[in-house]
């Protein structure tokens, strides 16, 4: 997981490792949307809304050790690993939009 | 603004207002201005709309639906219509919040129109569309997956339809049952066979039947 920083508009620039804190959305090729949380301190967490099951568990928080996102490419989401196990790397879809969330 | 504002004014008829509120079971206040009116008082919005930048136009959306009287949360709508040729998934994933503030089937089947419409220009957006809607908490959001389809007839796509119908048709819910038979109802003009089919595989609730068999 490179750390490059996409810009500062989630919604034209997708989401990096360098995205500011907040809350985000992204919607993927295949109707799946995730959410993404950016806490001040860095942690990043994800949790899935809906079918085609990707993630160990819709609606479930998932911490993040990385996260790429780019509209048009699929998203890189790099999970925490459960217990001492290797981290697992999850490929979605392409992205087909992000913004940021205010539900 | 003010004068942006002052322009954005709607003049109701005081003795339609409360009858009109009533139709909406006096959930909302209404200014009285019944569709033909509110349609030709905003129609030289709804033109400007169109040249507009689009963020400025959703700016104005947000406005006009923060207003307390129900039309506002119309022409709101229809501002969101006249630019939805020019709307990103990313511009309607952001409205969609505003299907769930002060909701009831007439703003929302609204605003299913501007999903469909943009479904209707973009077919490959069919599965982000979607997915925007379904299996989502509110049961206002899964009545626009249900009926986002609507206008498709032979480009429908019949796995998505029968999803959203299937997740929801235990739910105990009038406007999602109604949703259900009015999905079908309206496919069964175009492939009255495979409603037909449906119907018979599916255990649906009485509602959803009589409203999705009553073209078969």
């Amino acid at each position: 997981m490179t750390t490059e920083d996409f810009g500062t508009n989630p919604a034209q620039a997708g989401l990096s490792d360098r995205t500011p804190a907040g809350h985000y959305r992204l919607l993927t090729a295949s109707g799946s949307e995730y959410e993404i949380e950016i806490l001040p301190s860095g942690r990043r967490r994800v949790r899935r809304h809906n079918a085609n099951a990707a993630l160990r568990r819709d609606d479930d928080w998932l911490l993040l050790a990385g996260i790429k996102a780019q509209i048009g490419r699929p998203a890189v989401l790099i999970l925490e690993p459960l217990g001492e196990g290797a981290v697992t790397t999850r490929l979605t879809t392409p992205v087909v939009a992000v913004v940021v969330d205010d539900e | 603004m003010s004068e942006q504002r002052a322009v954005m004014t709607l003049v109701g008829d005081p003795v339609k207002a409360p009858q009109m509120a009533a139709y909406m079971k006096n959930q909302f206040p209404f200014l009285g201005v019944q569709s033909v009116a509110r349609r030709a008082q905003s129609r030289p919005w709804l033109q400007a709309a169109k040249t507009r930048p689009v963020p400025t136009v959703l700016t104005r959306v947000r406005e006009l639906y923060a207003r307390p009287e129900r039309e506002y949360q119309y022409v709101a709508v229809d501002l969101a219509l006249a630019v939805a040729p020019r709307l990103s998934l990313a511009d309607l994933l952001a409205l969609r919040p505003l299907v769930t503030e002060k909701p009831w089937w007439d703003t929302v089947d609204a605003w299913r129109g501007v999903y469909g419409a943009a479904l209707a220009r973009h077919q490959d957006w069919r599965n982000p569309l979607y997915g925007m809607f379904a299996e989502r908490p509110a049961m206002w959001e899964r009545r626009i997956a249900i009926t986002l389809q609507l206008m498709e007839k032979a480009n429908t796509d019949r796995d998505l339809l029968t999803a959203a119908i299937v997740y929801d048709r235990q739910t105990d819910e009038f406007f999602i049952q109604k949703a259900i038979g009015w999905a079908l109802r309206q496919y069964s003009k175009t492939d009255p066979q495979w409603v037909r089919d449906f119907l018979a595989n599916h255990t649906l609730s009485r509602l959803a039947t009589r409203e999705g068999s009553k073209f078969l």
